[in-house]
């Protein structure tokens, strides 16, 4: 590292200073009103990542809930402001759970995605669905672009095993199928055992530490896609895609002391159809609309005695049907407008005796504005929300109108240095799931949305100073949200009943940095460096009088980082990850007995590019969690230790 | 989920019995003489690990936050003290631990399974010789007080909860808990001597904690279904086996120290808010005693326990907030605020000895 930064001492001397476009990502994340953090496919191949929430980690300012394990339940909270804030968008349009607020991000697979991206407050692409307006941050997945230009057709196929019962294909096929249509298909296989060990303190002995090994934690999934991209001469382009996707696993539930029995699995389903066409009408209007039909269901079991048939099975299913327009007004280079509405009816049901059949319908109406200078740009919008929930068995109605504005700047204030300052407030407001309002074991009906204000600035800079120090990137960003009419689950007068209720107020002030290098010595030896902090307060403001009151929230960190180092070598590259996060309480108090202790998540890989004519092969060996550090994410679901994958892909082009 | 004080009650109605009595010590001659120091126990959080005993010596003021050297396990849901021993139920680790009264030596972890799985054991009862265990997979379990393990079991209604024995039978309340919306309203008698369940009453909703008097009668509260049925109180005559409704604001936990029945109650308003209210039932004029629990405008955030000091007639309120540890009240027969105790998470049971 000294090495470095001597480097980049003497080369800011001999080099200019230069703006650099970070190419891969579009928009730049240097550029942006907003955060905006963007891995490619190639990036998260060094971050021995296997699910999508391996790679959002190393994200700043995302916290990631992880229950353990490759089944465990994966939910993404961007800035401690809670899963049901994050919007989840996939191929452009997004992606939501009726029960729960946000799918299970081990629903998306990495294979079939070409790129990842957190967009903090809001994206500046403002040609998209009013619902990417609807959450107070979003992350993007696309999968792999193609067309019907190229007329190639393209093979792609991976194999991952590892520790712990891993096997994991997946293959893809893209071909053209005239000068108008091509098709993709893709699918993907997984399984494991689970099995994994853990540490634990021993039961008998406090201070001392048993081994034992997660029971009940398989999981097995697959999933299909088709992709269908049609370009028409009228520079129409259409896209549709169809997605199945199916998994059976265990649910191990928490590690608790002289009892390993665990009964509980899960079985899901999901199948979607969503169509995008755009068309650019004349030099100032462009369209697009999407739709999409969604299905999924859930049957959930628990083979345990305590239930009169030993047995509880409860089924449950959600439907949604989307429809989205949105026209694009390009005043001129500078200055645009966009226009979007959203329809949306969502149901929910489950086998519930006295299931309520809740329905939601939502009417999303944003009007966005951008202007854009080279050194300044101005975005804004205002989203309108109108919300109806209804419910099947008493016919009663409820209505909700709310409006939430959105204004971000970013300029650059010198024409010579590569800095740019950028700033943003946003509003957002959340409303219950219908998990929130009907199962709880004290359903409320009465629950209202949440809303939260954000606030951020920061700096950005990036930077080359020549061939050999050729990106230097930076960007810190201190931010405040609020958020009031908190949907909080409270204890009925036994810690087993719970109530939800609007109780909370939450007060966060936080720090994002992100730090990214790259150092050539030649065009065959190159190292990367990239690194991300969090720093975060995350205070519970709700009741003055309480115990609570200014306390950091359970499970949020003061401190997070995250640090990736790869270095390329003609005869292969090696990667080395880092997780780091800091104490944290997993109660609503901060007492010293409730503290979770810090912990280092290290991994290290090495890869191996291979190419024959129109050949190529990855071969990647990975160790996972190297130092086996035992750690939890959330209190007494334990984290896999030291663990191996193999993996090798292959692809071919003709 | 709360609290028990069952101790007291249970070894006099155990003394009645004495003749028959086998338990490998002496039971106390006199407890009423001899409290010395109580034992509460923190429930712990769900998941969590972190049930516990703490023991607060009355004569020299001394208080230990956690009796148990090794962890007691997930879940702490009744105690009951029982010949020279004392009887933890800890549900979600499917267990009984037994101490010694005195040294606070752990003797024995029951553990309750049926293969690989857990019986949740849950409330407890005493009766000449044996301890009786509810547990969550619909049985009463009897466990030898000798040998400290289980000798017997018989099926009863699910999810059964609280448990009282009076003259050669058991009352067990049927919540059926884990059936929502369809909870159960009935109450087994299971006969001790074929530990067989002879007939069920049928009770209030989604019943939880029971407990006898001297004179033969079980009373129960019952939770109701957290909606529109509201949870309640009532009294079984068991010569008769009669139920009664009784008007009383008593919905939780309750104890009975000779005539007199100490309740509490809470209730939610709509903003979550909750009325809670306390008070003193006579079991024999069968009228609420004007005397209050508390007289001194104490705040009790979150009753979650309630424990009678048999020689001294102090009261012991446990407060949680279900994420600090817990605060014991303590009040003097006149009501007014004696001590405050510093406990663990979710303190639900008192036991005096």
């Amino acid at each position: 590292m000294t090495l470095n930064a001597q480097t980049l001492s003497d080369s800011t001397v001999l080099h200019p200073l230069n703006e650099v476009e970070v190419k891969a990502s579009r928009p730049s994340s240097f550029q942006s009103v907003a955060p905006l953090q963007t891995l490619q496919a190639k990036d998260w191949l060094k971050m021995n990542a296997l699910q999508v929430s391996d790679a959002l980690k190393y994200f700043s300012g995302i916290q990631i809930k992880d229950y353990g394990g490759i089944g465990g339940l994966k939910t993404i909270s961007i800035r401690s402001l809670g899963a049901n804030y994050s919007g989840i968008s996939y191929d452009g349009i997004i992606v939501y759970d009726y029960q729960t607020g946000q799918s299970d991000l081990s629903r998306f697979s990495l294979e079939n995605l070409q790129s990842l991206t957190v967009s903090i407050g809001e994206n500046d692409q403002i040609f998209q669905t009013a619902r990417h307006r609807a959450s107070a941050g979003t992350l993007t997945l696309v999968t792999p672009a193609f067309s019907p230009e190229n007329e190639k057709k393209e093979i792609k196929a991976a194999l991952k095993g590892g520790s712990f019962g891993l096997f994991n294909p997946s293959a893809s096929l893209t071909t053209s199928l005239n000068k108008t249509f091509s098709l993709n298909v893709f699918g993907e296989y997984l399984q494991s055992e689970g099995n994994y060990p853990y540490k634990q303190p021993s039961e008998y002995n406090p201070d001392s530490t048993s081994i034992k090994h997660r029971n009940n934690s398989d999981v097995t999934y697959y999933t299909f896609e088709a992709n269908l991209s049609g370009k028409f001469n009228n520079e129409g382009k259409l896209r549709l895609k169809t997605n199945y996707y199916r998994s059976n696993r265990g649910i191990p539930g928490p590690a608790i002391y002289y009892n390993t029995y665990s009964g509980e699995r899960s079985k899901d389903q999901t199948v979607f159809s969503q169509l995008n066409y755009t068309q650019k009408l004349n030099r100032l209007f462009d369209f697009q609309t999407n739709a999409k039909f969604s299905y999924s269901s859930n049957d959930y079991t628990d083979k345990n005695n305590k239930y009169p048939d030993g047995l509880l099975e409860t089924f449950y299913y959600q439907r949604e049907y989307y429809l989205n327009m949105t026209w694009l007004y390009t005043v001129s280079e500078k200055l645009s407008f966009s226009w979007a509405n959203d329809g949306i009816y969502g149901n929910f049901s489950n086998s519930f005796q006295y299931c309520p059949f809740p329905s939601r319908i939502n009417w999303l109406s944003a009007l966005s504005g951008k202007y854009e200078l080279p050194r300044f740009t101005l975005t804004g919008s205002l989203l309108n929300q109108f919300t109806e929930d209804r419910k099947r068995i008493d016919h009663s109605t409820k209505s909700n109108w709310h409006l939430s504005p959105y204004l971000g700047f970013s300029v650059k204030p010198s024409e010579t240095l590569p800095v740019r300052l950028r700033g943003y407030y946003k509003n957002t407001y959340r409303f219950p799931t219908f998990g929130d309002m009907y199962l709880s074991s004290v359903p409320n009906n009465n629950l209202q949305p949440e809303n939260a204000d954000q606030y951020n600035f920061g700096v950005t800079f990036a930077t080359s100073f020549g061939n050999r120090f050729s990106l230097l990137s930076f960007s810190g960003d201190g931010y405040n949200n609020r958020i009031k009419n908190k949907i909080i689950a409270l204890p009925r007068s036994s810690m087993f009943i719970w109530s939800v209720q609007n109780y909370g107020k939450t007060d966060i002030k936080g720090l994002d940095l992100n730090l990214k290098m790259q150092f050539s010595w030649n065009k065959k030896l190159v190292c990367s460096l990239s690194g991300a902090y969090t720093y975060q307060q995350v205070l519970d403001k709700t009741d003055k009088d309480s115990q609570m009151y200014n306390q950091q929230l359970p499970y949020t960190p003061r401190h997070t980082a995250s640090g990736t180092i790869r270095i390329e070598t003609p005869w292969g590259d090696l990667n080395y990850t880092l997780l780091y996060c800091g104490k944290r309480y997993y109660e609503r108090i901060n007492r010293p007995e409730y503290q979770m202790r810090s912990y280092a998540d290290q991994g290290i890989s090495l890869q191996k590019n291979i190419r024959w004519k129109s050949h190529q092969w990855l071969l990647t060996a990975e160790c996972l969690n190297f130092s086996n550090e035992s750690y939890e994410v959330v209190r007494s679901f334990p984290m896999p230790g030291r663990s191996f994958r193999l993996g090798v892909k292959y692809n071919y082009e003709l | 989920m709360e609290k028990i004080f069952k101790g007291f009650y249970l070894l006099l109605i155990a003394m009645s019995f004495t003749a028959c009595e086998k338990d490998d010590s002496t039971p106390n001659p006199e407890p009423a003489e001899t409290v010395s120091g109580v034992f509460i126990l923190n429930q712990g959080s769900d998941g969590q690990n972190n049930a516990g005993i703490s023991y607060y010596d009355l004569e020299t003021g001394d208080f230990k936050f956690d009796i148990a050297t090794a962890s007691l396990g997930d879940t702490g849901q009744d105690m009951i003290a029982y010949g020279s021993k004392l009887y933890v139920s800890v549900s979600e680790s499917g267990r009984v631990t037994v101490f010694d009264l005195k040294s606070h030596t752990r003797l024995k972890d029951i553990d309750l399974k049926n293969g690989e799985q857990l019986r949740y054991p849950r409330y407890l009862a005493s009766y000449n010789g044996k301890v009786y265990v509810t547990t969550f997979d619909g049985n009463v379990v009897r466990i030898d007080t000798t040998s400290l393990s289980q000798d017997g079991i018989t099926p009863v209604g699910p999810n059964p909860e609280g448990i009282a024995a009076v003259t050669g039978k058991l009352y067990v309340a049927n919540s059926g808990g884990l059936s929502y919306p369809n909870y159960n309203n009935t109450l087994s008698i299971v006969d001790i001597a074929t530990f067989k369940e002879e007939e069920t009453l049928t009770v209030g909703l989604n019943p939880s904690f029971v407990h006898a008097d001297s004179y033969g009668n079980v009373y129960l509260t019952y939770r109701g279904n957290y909606d529109d049925i509201s949870a309640g109180f009532q009294q079984i005559d068991t010569k008769t086996n009669t139920v009664t409704d009784i008007p009383i604001p008593a919905n939780q936990d309750f104890v009975i120290v000779g005539d007199s029945l100490y309740f509490y109650g809470v209730t939610y308003n709509a903003d979550y808010t909750t009325n809670n209210t306390f008070g003193i039932y006579n079991v024999k004029t069968r009228q609420l005693v004007p005397d209050q629990i508390i007289t001194d405008g104490t705040k009790i955030t979150t009753p979650y326990g309630i424990g009678v000091n048999e020689k001294t007639k102090d009261v012991y309120i446990s407060d949680t907030d279900y994420s600090n540890p817990g605060t014991v009240y303590v009040f003097g027969e006149d009501g007014k605020k004696k001590n405050t105790l510093k406990v663990g998470l979710n303190a639900c049971k008192f036991v005096f000895y």
